[in-house]
Order: structure tokens, then C-alpha cells, then sequence
């Protein structure tokens, strides 16, 4: 034998020996099995008339949590999950997102599909566990919640159909499944924290899990999740802050600090070189400032106080450009903010439509486009019609419908 | 190796139930090092699902040297699809977790390095030929085996297990 031979053999073995096995195995295999039974139990059921399906008693799965694990707190910030029952089984777990934290442990989500005993055409449920765990994987602890399905999962508006926000003891985390017209699935960040696109991971009845962990110590937050079908198409797109609440992220007011980043800024183009404007959007995590510097150093700030869920957020619509008194007409300017899933925008006045591409504001995932009009007194009449990537409509909506409130 | 199939299919009744919890406690931990081995990020994940098919097939189960020549296969057939989707999202190759906090003697820190080491080379090679260096110098499986739990035929098996061996060969080289 060679000398390599005979170290594969030393080594594999010092390896192996290395490999730790958790205690509660032999009940973990026993959920595992009689998940699996139920489960075909309800594709038997399926296939059988409904009249003989009724008749047939599905046998109620009761398991315990697994011994030394402990029971998820209640998640705080998501009123659709709840601890995950005594008489669930868990099946198809994937691990969905990894991070190392400063203390040197390893923070793992899992996700998985759950079937209930509620009966064979009961939705299954998602389950989330976060396990900390020294990297040896000799000491640790999970918490663990499941939550039902979304409100019109079956629907071709919903394509996120669980999504469960949880806490554990380093911080939260964001899971849910996808349906099987989700190609990608992003989540932005808040500040300046960007994009990421989430890995999809294969479950059980074309549900696709994912899971992102959110350490209390990373200065940027999840702030938007946006499923997109396999042309680029936004399926889907979810406010986490209008479905978490506001406490869901560190609040920035654009309206009243003094230190915020760099604002977008644009020239007003005017035709009168004299009465050009700096046209400047700064955003806060719900909210917007847009500053309307003039050429003779007058400025107005406008508020738009709330954005909103939508692809279209909000919306600032009147005058940009100070006028003499001569003037017989003022021009505008329509500021809509957009949600990150816009690729652009068509600005329609008066008979008149023109194409924008949107432009990133820094330091917030949020855009916005700057749109010269021809009279600030039609502002709210203008109609600001939003795209995704693939060309297809997310929102349309006049100014007036848009417009929270000026200064 | 003798192989008795029984045709008939009947739910598994307490003896069986009684085999199957023999197996488990007997090849479960051995199980999930083989897929850790193979470079599985979750080995008992795979353990877990190859003893729950196993437990769907009553027939097998009835025969132990097949419900371990079952169970082999499908660990090495679930770790190739599980590296196979890892190749999209993992960034650095993953090895088995190694226990860092217990104190060692010299020597058992020279071992843990030198296991480490050749762990990472492993992980470098493709899966067919993790799988034949695996399964001959950790499981000390027979050519025959080696063939039956790779779905390959023996004469692959050589052949695998000698590139395999100059494959890692030259990836230990090449980490010095």
C-alpha cells in the first residue's frame, strides 16, 4: 500500500471520527417516517372518490418536539406564525441561509414543509428553525415557528405563498416558499444595503423554500422581497415594513434629519437659464423629501410623508420653477419615488407620453424619476404608468391618486 | 455476498419494526459520515432520508446485507444531487466540522491538520471520484460494492479509484 493510500485511510478516519451525530436521531427518523406515511396516505386519498375519501379516517400524527430542543418563542413582529404544534412533522428540511457571529458561533435557518393532522386537504405549513451552534456542533439551541399558507396562496396574484418573520436569540429571520412560476426571488435592503437574490430551495408539492437571517447587528435590514417569473416579470412584490409594521426597520425621516446621504439631485431644465432649479430627492425609510433649490437661492421642501406599499410609493406633482409674474404659464416638474422592481416609468400630460428610466437614489433602495411638465397646474392630472423589466405594467395611477401631501 | 429478495410485499410487522431500529442504531452514525465524507453541508439530513426510503421498502428491509447496500447507495446518490445544487450557491468548499475546543496532545493536532488538509483536497475532486476514494479506504467496501453503491460497473470502479489517486495526489501537491 502506498504511503498516500495508507494517510486516506488515517485521515478519512480522523475525519469521520470528527463528524458529530446529534442525540435525538431516533426520533427525528420516526417524525420523518410518519410524516411520510401520512403523506401518502394523502395522495392515496386524492385519486379515491370524494364520497369514499369521506369515509376514510386519516390517522392523526402525534409527535413530540424532538427532546432537548426548545420551543420557538412566539415571533413578535409576524401575527401569521405561531409556534409550531406538537402533532406536526417535519419533512424536507433544507438549510436556507448560514452566518458566523462575532461570538465565534454559527447562526443556521432551516426551513421545511409540515403536514399536519388537520386532514388530508389541509394546506401543509412552513416551519423556520434557527439553530446556534458552536462550530463543532457540540452545544447549541434552535428556536422554531411554523406559519400558514398566505391569504390567496392559490391565486395567480400571489406567488409568495408562506412568508414567516421570526426571532431568535441573535437577531430575526425572513422565510417563506415560493410557487413554481418564481424564477428569482430578491430581497432589498434598507440604506445601503442593496440586493440580494435568494437561493430557492426544492420542498415538497412545488413549494420552493427560502430563508435569509437578519443578525441584530448588521446596520441594513430586509426591506422589500420581490419574486420575478423567468422573462424578468414581477410576480410579486412585498412591502416588509406594510406587512411586518413600522418597528420591522430603524426608522429614517427624511423630513426632518439633518443627516441623511447624498439625495438625488437633477437640473431643472428650463428654458430660461435664470430661473433653472436643483431639483433634489432624499429618502427616508417611509418617507420622502424632495428640495427645490432656485437659481436665486430660494428653496421649497416638500414632504411626501408616507410612501406607500405599491410599485409607485409616492409622488410629488406641481411647480418647479419660480415665475414672473408675467408668466402666463408655469412649468412643473412630477417626481414619482418607485420601488426597485420598476424599470421605468411613462409620464402621460395631456395626450403627451414620455418614457423614463429610473434612477437609484443612494443610501435607500427606493428610485425615483424627475420628469419636466409643461404646466405645474396640471401636475395632478398627470398619469405616471410604472413598468418591470419585462415590459409589463405594475401601477398606474394619476398624480392626484399618488400625492400624500405637500410642505 | 448472498442476496435473498423476498418477492412478497407486506407491511413491515414487528419484527421488521424491531430489525429496522437495529439497523438504525448500528448504521446511522456511519451513514451520516459517509455523506459528511462526501461532502454533504447537511450529512444527517441525508442519513435521515435514505433510512426513511429504506423503511418504505419492506422487501429490502427484510434482508440486512441488502438494506446496508441499500442504504450506501442512496446516501452516495442523495450527497452527488446535494453537491450537485450546492455548486450554484456555495462560495468556498465546505468541509466536515472539526471539534477545535477540545484540548489535544501534539500529536492529535498534527492528525486533525493533516485530516483537514486532505478533506479540502477530497472536496476539490469530482463526486465519482470522492465516492471511490471514500468507499475503498473508509468503508473498505469490495470492488463489487464499491460498484453496487455507485451504480457503475466494477471495471469502472478501478478505474475511478486510480484517477481518483492521482487526482488527489496532485491536489495535496499542489497545496504545498
Amino acid at each position: 500500500m502506498s504511503d498516500l493510500e495508507t494517510r486516506l485511510r488515517n485521515d478519512l478516519k480522523a475525519a469521520a471520527d470528527d463528524v458529530t451525530i446529534h442525540g435525538d436521531a431516533w426520533q427525528q427518523n420516526q417524525h420523518r417516517i410518519r410524516a411520510a406515511s401520512v403523506r401518502r396516505r394523502t395522495r392515496l386519498l386524492s385519486v379515491r372518490s370524494a364520497a369514499a375519501a369521506a369515509a376514510i379516517a386519516v390517522i392523526a400524527v402525534a409527535i413530540s418536539l424532538p427532546a432537548g430542543q426548545t420551543e420557538s418563542p412566539q415571533p413578535a413582529k409576524s401575527p401569521s406564525v405561531t409556534p409550531s404544534p406538537t402533532s406536526t412533522s417535519f419533512v424536507t428540511r433544507v438549510k436556507a441561509d448560514e452566518r458566523s457571529l462575532p461570538s465565534g458561533r454559527v447562526a443556521s435557518l432551516y426551513v421545511s414543509l409540515s403536514y399536519s393532522d388537520d386532514g388530508p386537504q389541509a394546506a401543509p405549513r412552513m416551519c423556520d428553525e434557527t439553530s446556534i451552534a458552536t462550530v463543532d456542533n457540540r452545544t447549541g439551541e434552535a428556536s422554531r415557528g411554523c406559519g400558514s399558507p398566505e391569504r390567496g396562496a392559490d391565486s395567480t396574484a400571489v406567488a409568495i405563498d408562506y412568508l414567516n418573520a421570526s426571532d431568535w436569540a441573535g437577531g430575526r429571520s425572513l422565510s417563506g416558499g415560493v410557487d413554481e412560476r418564481v424564477s428569482s426571488l430578491t430581497v432589498y435592503y434598507s440604506g445601503a444595503g442593496g440586493a440580494r437574490t435568494l437561493q430557492l430551495h426544492d420542498l415538497a408539492d412545488a413549494v420552493r423554500g427560502f430563508g435569509v437571517l437578519d443578525p441584530d447587528d448588521n446596520d441594513v435590514k430586509p426591506q422589500r422581497l420581490v419574486a420575478r417569473g423567468d422573462q424578468g416579470e414581477v410576480l410579486q412584490a412585498i412591502d416588509l415594513v406594510d406587512r411586518f409594521g413600522d418597528d420591522w426597520l430603524p426608522q429614517h425621516d427624511a423630513c426632518t434629519d439633518d443627516l441623511l446621504p447624498d439625495g438625488h439631485v437633477a437640473v431643472y431644465p428650463s428654458r430660461d437659464k435664470a430661473k433653472t432649479a436643483d431639483v433634489a430627492v432624499w429618502l427616508g425609510t417611509t418617507n420622502a423629501r424632495v428640495s427645490i433649490r432656485y437659481s436665486f437661492d430660494d428653496v421649497v421642501e416638500i414632504c411626501i410623508e408616507r410612501l406607500k406599499p405599491g410599485a409607485i410609493a409616492g409622488a410629488y406633482g406641481g411647480a418647479a420653477v419660480a415665475v414672473s409674474a408675467s408668466s402666463a404659464v408655469q412649468p412643473g416638474v412630477v417626481v414619482p419615488v418607485l420601488a426597485p422592481e420598476v424599470a421605468s416609468v411613462t409620464v402621460e400630460d395631456q395626450g403627451r407620453t414620455r418614457r423614463w428610466a429610473t434612477s437609484a437614489v443612494e443610501g435607500s433602495p427606493w428610485q425615483v424619476v424627475i420628469a419636466p411638465i409643461d404646466a405645474s397646474d396640471r401636475a395632478a392630472e398627470v398619469t405616471v404608468t410604472a413598468f418591470d423589466e419585462a415590459g409589463n405594467e405594475l401601477q398606474r395611477a394619476t398624480v392626484e391618486e399618488l400625492v400624500t401631501s405637500g410642505s | 455476498m448472498t442476496r435473498t429478495t423476498l418477492a412478497a410485499v407486506e407491511p413491515p410487522g414487528q419484527r421488521a419494526e424491531e430489525g429496522y431500529a437495529e439497523l438504525f442504531a448500528a448504521h446511522f452514525p456511519r451513514m451520516v459520515r459517509l455523506a459528511a465524507l462526501l461532502g454533504a453541508d447537511d450529512p444527517e439530513d441525508i442519513a435521515q432520508e435514505a433510512f426513511v426510503r429504506l423503511h418504505g421498502r419492506n422487501a429490502t428491509l427484510r434482508d440486512p446485507d441488502a438494506a446496508i447496500a441499500y442504504l450506501r447507495a442512496t446516501v452516495v446518490n442523495l450527497s452527488r444531487s446535494r453537491l450537485r445544487h450546492l455548486k450554484v450557491v456555495r462560495r468556498h468548499a465546505e468541509v466536515p466540522q472539526f471539534n477545535e475546543d477540545v484540548a489535544s496532545a501534539e500529536h492529535d493536532v498534527v492528525r486533525r491538520e493533516s485530516a483537514r488538509e486532505l478533506v479540502a483536497a477530497l472536496g476539490q475532486l469530482s463526486a465519482r471520484h470522492r465516492e471511490a476514494l471514500v468507499l475503498r479506504y473508509w468503508m473498505d467496501l469490495t470492488e463489487w460494492e464499491m460498484a453496487e453503491a455507485m451504480g457503475v460497473s466494477k471495471g469502472t470502479v478501478k478505474s475511478h479509484v486510480s484517477r481518483a489517486l492521482d487526482a488527489l495526489s496532485a491536489q495535496l501537491e499542489g497545496t504545498r
